[in-house]
């Protein structure tokens, strides 16, 4: 699992597409932060990070389109499935890759935390909070893409798969509200609300409840993930 | 030794592979052959790993690879048809990956990656990244990814097309090389390749085991009454004449003349009389000198082409 931790983790910083992903993330970080904390005048960061979040469900796609896409369509996959290596430890290892790539984009940010520093007082809990519910949703996300990959050796239609499942879950706040009379619709549309719960941390609410619904639902979509694989290999390879 | 058991594989209507059994036995050097669509490299696959069968069983030294397939996959290095090379890294780097992923203790990966660079002569290339690599150079790194580990047996998919004829026989010697200390699999188109090489044949048709046996017992067997082709100088009527009254011959057949006043014949004769010798003085006394004599055997090629023959083409 390690090795393709690695292997995956490196070649984050081989292509374009991790740079320029860190790029745009970066400059909407920084785009953020000019308007929303420097120009008025604002100790906050909450609206900055609430754009990013937004831009992270384009950014994410792009990150985990290739995960296993590619190695289907290269055929590389054929290393990885005769070797002694079990399907989760390739799977955690695409995984945690692409989540440390996600951590170090979002650590950047942390340097404008340290200039609110400077200048007034942040609201540390908010930062805290902020952070965690982000970092955790970009992880439910990541395990969104990470499945989608292996539905596909097109990275295009991956990146796309992914884009609408993220869309949806958006909106599945929304569509529960509107269906408040339909219990079951009601209480589906509630179980893939990743986003709900990630707005409770932005509040500078930590709910162990959230904590373990973000992480759950991050583990259903790697079961997933290996499921996929393995049923490939029984039906056609 | 690896033993295959009734083994099938279906692709929707089409099965793929069907009940196919045979052994991967210790030590040997195996080739296995199979037209195009045969179910040669769903075969080779199931035996890997990157498939699963839909029946049968798969065994190494009794693990089973359903059962304990790191178990298994430890003991196998696999190069298939395309090898599974990672374009954006050094090959230094990509062979460190395998290692990892077969399970190389990292104290020893670097002596090991040593001995399988010398064995492939891929010290040139060690730094460089493999999607700059020409063909050759990939292929021997996929040779080398096949090797880490020192595994028991090495599966090979057609290792030497694309290759030039110096690096085809490089790849050969090195095949023989590791047929001393590993078991030895190889899938090839090329026939003469596979006779070269191996000590033994497996051919797959339309799904199922059509051969399996020693090369040797494969191409002698077939061969009930001595062949040889001889080429004589003279007068065609005269030599065919002279040939067929010779004790012994059982067929004369001219097929042209090849030099300028000489003719070839196909000569069959019984298997327990040896009529050289007196072919020799019948055609001396006849004033024809031989040109050439060589004996036909069946080819490994002959034997390949009346296994997997169609019903139309059968002659």
């Amino acid at each position: 699992m390690f090795a393709v931790f690695k292997r995956e983790f490196k070649s984050f910083f081989q292509g374009v597409v991790g740079y320029v992903v860190m790029a745009v993330f970066l400059i909407i970080a920084g785009a953020g932060f000019f308007l929303y904390n420097v120009y008025s005048g604002s100790a906050s960061i909450a609206t900055m990070l609430g754009q990013l979040q937004l831009w992270a469900m384009l950014v994410i796609p792009l990150l985990t389109m290739k995960l296993f896409s590619d190695e289907r369509r290269l055929k590389t996959d054929q290393l990885l499935l005769t070797s002694p290596v079990s399907l989760w430890g390739i799977t955690i290892g695409k995984f945690l890759a692409t989540c440390a790539f996600f951590f170090i984009m979002m650590a950047i940010t942390f340097v404008y935390v340290a200039i609110i520093d400077i200048f007034g007082t942040p609201a540390y809990n908010e930062v805290f909070t902020g952070y965690l519910g982000f970092f955790l949703l970009a992880c439910a996300l990541i395990s969104m893409g990470v499945f989608a990959s292996t539905i596909t050796e097109n990275q295009i239609v991956a990146a796309i798969v992914t884009l609408l499942m993220i869309l949806f879950v958006n909106l599945a706040g929304s569509l529960a509200a509107m269906v408040s009379d339909m219990p079951i619709l009601y209480y589906l549309f509630k179980m893939v609300d990743v986003y709900g719960r990630f707005y409770n941390f932005s509040y500078s609410i930590i709910s162990l409840s959230d904590v373990i619904y973000m992480l759950s639902y991050t583990g259903v979509f790697l079961y997933l993930t290996v499921y996929n694989i393995e049923k490939r290999r029984w039906s056609e390879g | 030794m690896i033993e295959i058991k009734n083994v099938s594989k279906r692709y929707g209507e089409t099965l793929a592979v069907d009940d196919v059994s045979f052994n991967i036995n210790d030590g040997e050097i195996l080739g296995f052959l199979g037209r195009n669509g045969a179910g040669k490299s769903t075969t080779m696959n199931m035996v890997t790993g990157y498939i699963s069968s839909d029946a049968g069983s798969i065994k190494l030294d009794g693990v089973d690879i359903l059962e304990n397939p790191r178990e298994f996959k430890r003991q196998i290095g696999y190069l298939p048809e395309q090898p599974p090379l990672y374009m954006d890294m050094t090959v230094k780097d990509y062979l460190t990956f395998v290692c990892d992923i077969k399970g190389v203790l990292p104290k020893k990966q670097k002596a090991h990656l040593d001995d399988i660079v010398d064995l492939v002569k891929l010290g040139d290339v060690y730094g460089r990244l493999i999607k700059n690599l020409s063909k050759g150079y990939k292929q021997r790194v996929g040779m080398a990814q096949a090797l880490v580990g020192n595994p028991k047996v090495v599966i090979m998919d057609e290792p030497t097309v694309g290759l030039d004829p110096r690096q085809i026989i490089e790849i050969r010697k090195l095949m023989k090389d590791l047929g001393k200390n590993h078991t030895v699999v190889l899938s090839s188109h090329i026939l003469p390749e596979v006779a070269d090489v191996c000590d033994r044949v497996v051919i797959i048709n339309k799904g199922k085991i059509v051969a399996s046996d020693l090369l040797s017992n494969l191409t002698s067997g077939i061969n009930q009454t001595a062949h040889m082709s001889v080429r004589v100088h003279g007068a065609e009527k005269t030599i065919q004449k002279a040939i067929a009254e010779v004790p012994g011959v059982n067929y004369v057949e001219s097929i042209g003349s090849k030099e300028p006043g000489s003719y070839d014949f196909i000569v069959e004769s019984s298997t327990n009389v040896d009529v050289r010798r007196p072919m020799f003085n019948a055609l001396a006394n006849a004033a024809c000198p031989i040109l050439m004599l060589k004996p036909m055997e069946f080819t490994l090629e002959d034997i390949f082409m009346r296994v997997t023959a169609e019903k139309e083409d059968i002659i």
